[in-house]
């Protein structure tokens, strides 16, 4: 553990980064992908109610890692579990975020191939990508939590001004009528609201690092309630100014609604420049957590310097970047892989909360409670 | 060879010839050290005055010294002839009406005395040397610095003079907490170097670190603070400055209430500052002069001219050569019309133009300053004039190029404007490659090693990141001084935090 050289954060702190990692390619596809499933225009009830289960999960994650403070999810599931189960839960994690890191890698490059390179081979963008994010993640966790705190600002500040410059081609009547089918249509939508979310269980891993790590409830809370926030705003202004049925035909229906922005006298016509760039910092973000996590789950299964480990990380996740044949491969890719985490992540440690509890583990933010009642 | 470094050398004895030899072979037979020669009274005994000619003050020197010397001297040994060595003991303690005498018993300390600018003289049996400080001061008026120019503030700067300089502190900050700790560097210039710092306010920790790494440097002579900020840097592969220095008096009050550390260095007006950051290597001490609202739309443009110098050339290539489609179709037209018979690539007409401009700079700045505004007028108006007759370079490749080189001049600190024009060429050569992704990956990069980087265990980036919100009102604003000053920034962990008093 000394070699990782980890100096605690705040909860603050552990907030950011979750949301950092949250927010990823979501933000370009949620609104096809979720009124796809749904195909009514209300489906930003949706967003809330994947917020509020998604955030009921991460509570979880968090009250399951505050049960073991001080270690990360990769040496107490050996604790709950026993060795083999554990190591296999471990290595189930890892996969997760190497092939989460691999995805994040080939869709930057079909968008930056759509956008910006339309004569770049994918190959190069992705090697790019890769190796500008292997230089932050050598720097260590601290480096990676700091550069998510430099990031949100400017990415909060952007996606705010775009969706206040288009409120002029928002039209409340395309996103009526409300809960047309009635409530149960609205059920499918849930699971790729929750996928929009689904990077969550990074807490599993941090809170270990985390100073006064019992206080990070509420920041969290208000943390998802941000991301909540943002997907909900740009599900309403896009199915507001593009209607629903023009949204389900588009691939990435957040950029064509930025596109829109007509803003008249400036001297960018084109909003997509600084939408991309936000959206390229977070697409990175939530690679080098990626990265940070797989490496350091290796390093503490096998003991292989974590440097090493993250090196030879990167071909793999080259290899599994190559592996899509084309765009839609890639999303596909993405979408069982969104499944699967989603699976992952709210199943996993709901039942290992429940078998910690059930076999009675110490609890350090409880005893107090449970000795204050006569 | 180390002249000085013998821990023991021998002591002088009661022979003059004996330790003049001695001496003499110390210090060598250079042409400035003069050896003087006077018999005392009318007795046999000799003394022999040592100085460096030119260092000491010369008419002090003949009509105190000498004259005390031959004169008050004899009356006063002449009167006890048996005691003499304890006589002349007792003269220089006592007797002498000089302020600034000592005696010295090892000749290594008569040679740094004498180096020093002192005047040493040497006594016929006598196993010591008389020391008369006659070192002249002589340091220059003290000017505005040139580097740093403020409409608004005091029109002082450091001189060479390290002792002068904390003199202009400590006349400056008259608090007793003030703490001056002087060290030597250099194995042979033995330069003093001042640490000086707020005791109570700062944190041990910083001045021990400061300290400690001081000691490690291993140098012959430390000839500019800029050697001690090459050994004292926490990343020299950096191409961030990671250490402030000013001339500023001011500056350095600022940074010392704030619960920094300042390195003071003979021989030259530049100090140091540890530790600093980015955010503060872009801030102005003129910004908490002016009014809060001029200086925080001061510091709001500063911002926008970091965006203008790290950016504008390289999204302009990205946007020419990769981008068509961002550009609002008017201004894309326009651009396509004055680039029409341009014979090069956007890449390279912009090279060629930030190059000129990079050398016209450094021109202008190494002849006399009014050749050297003669050459800048000359160069940009001629060269862009002609460049772009001779349709070499298009009108708007010299717009760009003209408002990056005059926001990257805006920057109030010299060096962080070096590091973003060296970044700005590795922006430029990316977007002529990647068009704006390049850019982004760039970005990327430079964030990385910003938020890698340390100076003196304060995150480079702070205090952007890491982001408190309070901490922001000192930043892209200068929020007004009453809220400010109540509290020292808590990133440099001073042991004393508040700035006023709190119960009101």
């Amino acid at each position: 553990m000394s070699s990782l050289r980890i100096s605690p954060f705040s909860p603050f702190q552990l907030t950011i980064t979750t949301v950092s990692t949250i927010i990823g390619v979501a933000i370009l596809t949620l609104p096809r992908v979720i009124a796809e499933e749904v195909g009514t225009p209300d489906v930003w009830i949706d967003v809330i109610l994947g917020g509020i289960i998604t955030a009921v999960a991460a509570m979880i994650c968090l009250h399951l890692s505050n049960c073991f403070p001080g270690e990360t999810f990769y040496i107490y599931n050996v604790r709950i579990v026993g060795k083999v189960l554990g190591t296999l839960i471990s290595v189930l994690y890892i996969c997760n975020f190497t092939t989460f890191g691999a995805f994040e890698a080939r869709v930057q490059a079909e968008v930056v191939r759509h956008f910006l390179l339309d004569e770049t081979p994918l190959e190069v963008t992705m090697l790019a990508f890769i190796l500008v994010g292997f230089y932050l993640v050598s720097g260590g966790l601290n480096a990676i939590i700091r550069i998510n705190e430099f990031y949100l600002p400017i990415t909060l500040l952007i996606v705010f001004t775009i969706l206040f410059l288009n409120w002029k081609n928002f039209e409340f009547d395309n996103i009526r009528p409300f809960l047309e089918n009635g409530p149960s249509a609205l059920l499918p939508g849930i699971l790729p609201t929750a996928q929009a979310f689904s990077g969550f269980d990074v807490i599993l891993f941090l809170v270990a690092y985390t100073r006064n790590a019992q206080k990070s409830t509420l920041p969290i809370l208000l943390g998802f309630a941000l991301v909540t926030l943002i997907y909900m705003t740009i599900v309403i202004m896009v199915i507001g100014s593009l209607t629903l049925n023009e949204v389900i035909t588009l691939t990435w229906p957040t950029m064509e609604f930025v596109k829109q922005i007509e803003f008249p006298g400036a001297f960018f016509e084109h909003f997509e420049i600084f939408f991309i760039t936000i959206w390229l910092l977070n697409m990175f973000t939530t690679f080098f957590i990626n990265l940070y996590l797989a490496s350091l789950g290796i390093h503490l299964l096998i003991g292989w310097n974590i440097k090493l480990v993250m090196c030879l990380l990167l071909p793999v996740i080259y290899g599994i970047a190559l592996l899509p044949k084309d765009l839609n491969g890639a999303l596909e890719l993405g979408k069982s892989i969104g499944f699967f985490s989603v699976l992952v992540s709210t199943l996993i440690p709901l039942f290992l909360l429940l078998i910690a509890i059930a076999r009675n583990r110490p609890k350090h933010d409880q005893p107090v409670n449970e000795g204050s009642r006569p | 060879m180390k002249p000085y470094a013998k821990s023991h050398s021998p002591e002088l004895v009661p022979s003059l010839s004996d330790n003049l030899e001695h001496i003499l072979t110390l210090l060598g037979n250079s042409s400035d050290i003069v050896y003087r020669e006077m018999s005392l009274g009318e007795t046999e005994r000799k003394a022999v005055a040592i100085y460096a000619k030119g260092m000491v003050d010369q008419q002090f020197l003949y009509s105190q010294v000498f004259g005390v010397i031959s004169r008050r001297f004899l009356t006063e040994v002449e009167a006890s002839p048996p005691d003499y060595p304890q006589n002349l003991k007792h003269f220089a303690q006592h007797a002498s009406t000089f302020g600034d005498i000592s005696v010295v018993y090892k000749s290594d300390q008569c040679v740094s005395e004498i180096l020093a600018g002192n005047t040493c003289v040497l006594f016929d049996e006598y196993p010591g040397a008389v020391i008369f400080g006659t070192a002249k001061d002589k340091s220059r008026q003290q000017e505005e610095p040139a580097s740093e120019a403020l409409v608004r503030g005091p029109r002082i700067g450091f001189v060479e003079e390290v002792n002068e300089n904390t003199a202009i502190l400590r006349r400056r900050l008259k608090d007793p907490h003030l703490t001056f700790e002087s060290l030597f560097l250099g194995r042979r210039a033995r330069k003093e170097v001042i640490i000086c710092y707020l005791r109570g306010v700062t944190n041990p920790d910083l001045v021990n670190e400061v300290r400690r790494r001081l000691q490690k440097i291993d140098i012959d002579d430390p000839i500019e603070s800029g050697y001690v900020e090459n050994y004292i840097q926490d990343n020299p592969y950096s191409p961030f400055p990671q250490v402030q220095n000013t001339e500023r008096p001011d500056r350095v009050e600022g940074a010392l209430l704030e619960g920094r550390v300042a390195i003071l260095i003979d021989g030259t007006p530049f100090s140091l500052i540890v530790p600093v950051t980015f955010p503060m290597l872009m801030q102005s001490p003129e910004d908490y002069y002016d009014r809060w609202i001029p200086a925080s739309l001061i510091r709001m443009l500063r911002t926008l001219a970091l965006f203008f110098a790290l950016f504008l050339p390289a999204l302009y290539v990205a946007l020419v050569s990769y981008h068509q489609g961002l550009i609002p179709t008017k201004l894309a037209i326009s651009i396509a019309g004055t680039r029409e018979g341009v014979p090069f690539p956007t890449i390279v007409e912009a090279m060629f133009m930030e190059i000129t401009i990079e050398l016209l700079r450094e021109a202008g700045l190494r002849l006399p300053k009014p050749v050297g505004q003669a050459v800048g007028i000359v160069g940009g108006l001629v060269i862009g004039q002609s460049a772009v007759e001779a349709g070499i370079v298009s009108p708007i490749m010299v717009i760009v190029v003209a408002l990056t080189a005059i926001s990257s001049f805006a920057f109030p600190q010299y060096p962080a404007a070096i590091t973003i024009r060296l970044l700005r060429f590795g922006m430029m050569l990316a977007a002529s490659i990647f068009g704006l992704y390049g850019i982004i990956l760039v970005f990327v990069l430079i964030t990385s090693h910003v938020v890698r980087l340390k100076s003196f265990g304060i995150n480079y980036a702070a205090p952007y990141v890491p982001n408190r919100v309070y901490t922001w009102k000192d930043l892209f604003l200068r929020l007004p001084l009453q809220t400010l000053l109540k509290f020292r920034p808590a990133m440099f962990k001073p042991l004393d935090r508040n700035r006023s008093d709190q119960s009101k």
